[in-house]
């Protein structure tokens, strides 16, 4: 049945183009016309969607004397069944005849219908199949009137959806807590509420040629690049996928080094982040049943912002910011500095400290760098596990990680305690810079072998590798490492501390050109002078 | 890439072989090197002190003692956690690499921070161990070195210290405290012995080790220092001339005990040096001869006080620092006259020279052994008691 229907959709969504608005012309080589004669409408369209269950055609009769024959055609569950009651049916059929000042066959044009009766917000016409079927999958009710080759899309879209709830990947002890939803309308209003400015444009597009989702891309039209925008629009228009199930799939189309390690798109649940960055000038791509909005440009400093930031005073913001960097080069580098340490410059760790290390190391069987990989990697399963495990079952995978791994590989003379400490310390730090993690993990193994192979040597050259690397990544034309490489002055204000916010006056300077300042001089707070 | 346009499909295929092999060769690179350096830790055994000493045959009695980590749960740091090991060799050098004959580790020479060097190779000739302690890159230079005193070096290494895991360390950490606190010994690392030993003009003090006892227990006890003349030991300076020794070769102290008569009494009073600051420079006496000038400022805190009379006012305090003033040149000449005594350049009055007439020391420096017993010197001492550690009286007993 739904192959069937698939197939039907994916023949007729193949002759549309990707950038089709709901309200436009449809542009295909065919235009399946519509007759003017109900029975013939819904033969097509019933032959069309086949027998499914979850199609509903409902006939009825209208008019003064009940001579206008009519069908309504919606999708159950897709629409709001109290819309089409009292916004479609009723007027139709019961409120038709208060309208006495009106002669009784003016209802029999379709337009006089949408002029006087339907109730509803948004009503549009249509004369082709194609239009019709668009309309009616996501989540129109068409209406279809004896006598008229055009017929109605009534919007009533209103499906089961998961309302605005609080974030369960990027919290904040300050700051809003409400996220995006699977709901792409949710989405754009919370946005919306954030930014209520006629500048913020919200773009309508749609993705892929099965899935048919809708994406949105917002910006602040006065101070996004143009030249972003476009090339944006150049990649997203290049997409030609059956299927857009998430933002990943997206990102992964539209990134500019699919071979880095390093995300070139950012992403965030949080509305009041996403607000931010189209606030500095970034494009916000926002995708139809989930809530990841994607940003571009991404730069590398972005991994170790937080919304908090900016709502917590500079100092502590400052400290927190400067942290995540120290806890960024813990989870890269301590466990290749802990191999390298070991086995090749044992010179350089303190005495007391290494004879405590040998006492912990005594029998154990490994040498340092396959104990750093195999401790790396049980841990990458433990936090694999966590992740897809049913919370129910969560304590238990604690107890297993915690305890048999942690404490009785250390007693049982397997691994030496040194390492566990080495490997938890490396887990935590890496949670401090989310935004980065997956080219972390990469990167710490190349440099555990390194460091296995080469010693300090080796992390020097990885970590030069790695430098090289972000120094020639660029995000949508923006180098990835601004504000350092090439260095920005005025950015520094927001990278490795975060400065007052009345001293923020500028918004990043290779991000956005026009408008951009973003606030007064002078608006640093100080008693009156003359009271 | 450029190059690609307008070549043929075959051309364009060799060019990105030729890329990817490039960046093939680049990841096999490492692989190439192999693990040179790479020691196990577990393969390692950690060198506290290392000891070379001479054996009657003139072989080198070379000796290790290595720290013997204690398995965890550590039961208690201060027990004795070592073991010395001692083998012959023709060099040094040998005789370390010997010992794995007898040890299945290797030893790690990194974290040693003593070197013990036998009474008997010191008596003959330093040369026999310091091209190992400068040569070796596993030599710290920062090593501390000693000179045992009355028994080997590998005896001195087997003797345990109380309340250390080994003597080594505790070797080390002792000769440092006692700097500050007490002010007796200097210590010397291999790098200051290497440069004292290379420039004419000055010789080199080692602080002396011996073995003593503590509860019945054997243990190590600093005593006096061995005084070198070129590259073997002449002499010993016990530790009151130790004390001279202080005074004369550092630029600036801090820390350390002077405990001097009360004058006109039997009463003794110690004082803690604050800082003291020390500068010799030549002079040429009225008659032509050279004199080297010492002129020393010492602060003092009183200390503590062995006695009941109220000594901290102002006529007494001003017979202390004549007191303390005497004491400091009583050692220094003590020191000195024992170094011209055994014609040994200790005091560095011939680098002085050097650096100071250049000219004077390239005439001076072939019959400076026998010209430096009669160096004359003065000495211009300012001794000064600031405080009296907050408790201005004497304690008032009635």
């Amino acid at each position: 049945m739904f192959s069937y229907l698939k197939r039907k959709l994916g023949l007729l969504s193949l002759a549309n183009k990707m950038n089709n608005d709901s309200d436009s012309e449809p542009e295909g080589p065919v235009h399946s016309e519509l007759s003017n004669k109900l029975k013939n409408n819904i033969a097509i369209i019933s032959d069309i969607v086949g027998v499914s269950e979850d199609f509903v055609i409902r006939e009825f009769k209208f008019g003064l004397h009940k001579q206008i024959d009519a069908a309504l055609l919606f999708f159950d569950g897709l629409v709001k069944s109290e819309e089409i009651n009292h916004g479609i049916i009723r007027p139709l059929m019961y409120e038709s005849h208060l309208l006495t000042t009106v002669s009784p066959s003016c209802f029999e044009d379709i337009r006089a219908l949408k002029e006087t009766l339907l109730a509803i917000g948004e009503v549009t016409e249509a004369n082709t199949i194609e239009e019709l079927m668009e309309a009616l999958f996501s989540g129109n009710a068409i209406l279809l009137l004896d006598g008229n080759a055009t017929v109605l899309m009534i919007d009533v879209r209103g499906w089961a959806s998961r309302g605005v709830e609080e974030s369960k990947t990027e919290q904040s002890v300050r700051g809003p807590h409400e996220s995006f939803t699977e709901n792409i309308r949710f989405n754009t209003a919370l946005l919306r509420r954030r930014i209520q400015d006629p500048d913020l444009l919200i773009e309508y597009l749609v993705l892929g040629k099965k899935s048919r989702t809708a994406v949105c891309i917002a910006y602040l039209k006065t101070v996004a690049h143009p030249e972003l925008v476009e090339e944006l629009k150049r990649r997203l228009n290049r997409i030609d996928i059956d299927a857009v199930l998430e933002s990943g799939y997206i990102e992964q189309l539209i990134e500019d080094d699919p071979f880095s390690p390093f995300a070139t798109v950012g992403n965030s649940e949080r509305p009041d982040r996403i607000a931010a960055r189209v606030l500095e000038g970034r494009v916000a791509i926002l995708v139809d049943t989930t809530p990841y909005v994607l940003t571009v440009p991404m730069l590398f400093l972005e991994g170790f912002q937080a919304p908090e930031d900016y709502y917590s005073r500079p100092y502590y913001s400052s400290i927190v910011r400067l942290l995540r960097f120290v806890a960024f080069f813990i989870t890269l580098l301590s466990p290749a500095l802990y191999v390298a340490l070991t086995t090749y410059h044992v010179e350089l760790i303190p005495t007391s400290l290494f004879i405590t290390m040998v006492a912990a190391e005594e029998g154990t069987p490994f040498p340092a760098v396959l104990e750093a990989i195999g401790m790396g990697l049980v841990f990458e399963i433990l936090r694999e596990g966590g992740a897809r495990l049913p919370t129910i079952i969560g304590p238990a995978l604690s107890i297993v990680g915690a305890l048999i791994i942690g404490d009785l590989a250390v007693s049982a003379g397997l691994v030496s305690a040194p390492m566990i400490i080495v490997v938890a310390l490396t887990a935590v730090s890496s949670f401090l810079v989310i935004g980065h993690t997956d080219a972390i993990t990469l990167m710490r193994l190349i440099l555990v072998l390194l460091a296995g192979v080469l010693g300090a040597f080796g992390i020097a050259i990885g970590l030069l590798g790695m430098l090289i690397h972000l120094t020639s990544l660029r995000s949508f034309g923006v180098p990835y490492l601004t504000p350092w490489a090439p260095s920005v002055k005025t950015d520094l204000k927001d990278s490795m501390i975060r400065a007052p916010l009345w001293k923020m006056i500028l918004r990043p300077r290779l991000i956005t050109e026009f408008d951009s300042q973003r606030e007064a001089f002078r608006l640093k707070p100080h008693p009156p002078e003359n009271p | 890439m450029d190059s690609l346009s307008g070549v043929s499909v075959f051309e364009g295929v060799k060019v990105l072989l030729r890329r990817w092999l490039q960046y093939l060769l680049i990841l096999f690179l490492p692989l190439l090197c192999g693990c040179w350096n790479l020691v196990d830790v577990n393969d390692t055994a950690i060198c506290t002190a290392v000891g070379v000493d001479l054996t009657p045959e003139n072989n080198i009695l070379f000796s290790l003692q290595l720290a013997k980590p204690a398995p965890l749960p550590i039961t208690g740091a201060n027990e004795t956690q070592m073991l010395a090991v001692t083998i012959e060799g023709q060099t040094a050098g040998a005789a370390a690499r010997r010992m794995n004959l007898l040890l299945p580790r290797i030893p790690l020479y990194e974290h040693a921070n003593s070197l013990v060097i036998g009474e008997k190779l010191a008596r003959k000739d330093l040369a026999y161990v310091i091209d190992l302690a400068i040569r070796n890159r596993h030599v710290q230079r920062n090593m501390l070195v000693f000179v045992s005193s009355g028994s080997r070096a590998a005896d001195i290494l087997h003797t345990p210290m109380p309340l250390y895991p080994n003597s080594g360390f505790g070797l080390n950490n002792t000769i440092n405290l006692q700097k500050d606190r007490l002010l007796k010994y200097q210590p010397v690392n291999v790098a200051q012995l290497v440069r004292e030993l290379s420039t004419p003009g000055i010789e080199p003090v080692l602080p002396l080790v011996e073995s003593s006892t503590l509860n019945g227990k054997d243990t190590l006890k600093l005593n006096g220092g061995a005084v070198f003349k070129g590259r073997k030991v002449v002499g010993t300076l016990n530790p009151y001339e130790m004390m001279g020794y202080q005074w004369i070769r550092n630029p600036r102290l801090q820390g350390g005990l002077l405990t001097i008569t009360v004058p006109g009494s039997t009463d003794k009073v110690s004082l803690e040096l604050l800082h003291m600051q020390q500068k010799s420079s030549l002079h040429r006496t009225s008659s032509g001869d050279l004199q080297v000038n010492i002129q020393l400022t010492a602060d003092f805190d009183f200390f503590e006080q062995k006695g009941a009379e109220d000594v901290l006012n102002r006529p007494r305090v001003q017979d202390l620092q004549q007191a303390a003033n005497e004491e400091i040149k009583r050692q220094i000449t003590a020191c000195i006259s024992k170094a011209q005594g055994m014609g040994s350049d200790i005091t560095g009055w011939g680098a002085l020279i050097y650096t100071t007439e250049p000219e004077l020391w390239a005439e001076l420096k072939e019959d400076w052994e026998q010209l430096y017993p009669g160096i004359e010197y003065s000495l211009q001492i300012e001794t000064r008691i600031l405080s009296s550690s907050l408790t201005t009286k004497s304690f008032p007993f009635h």
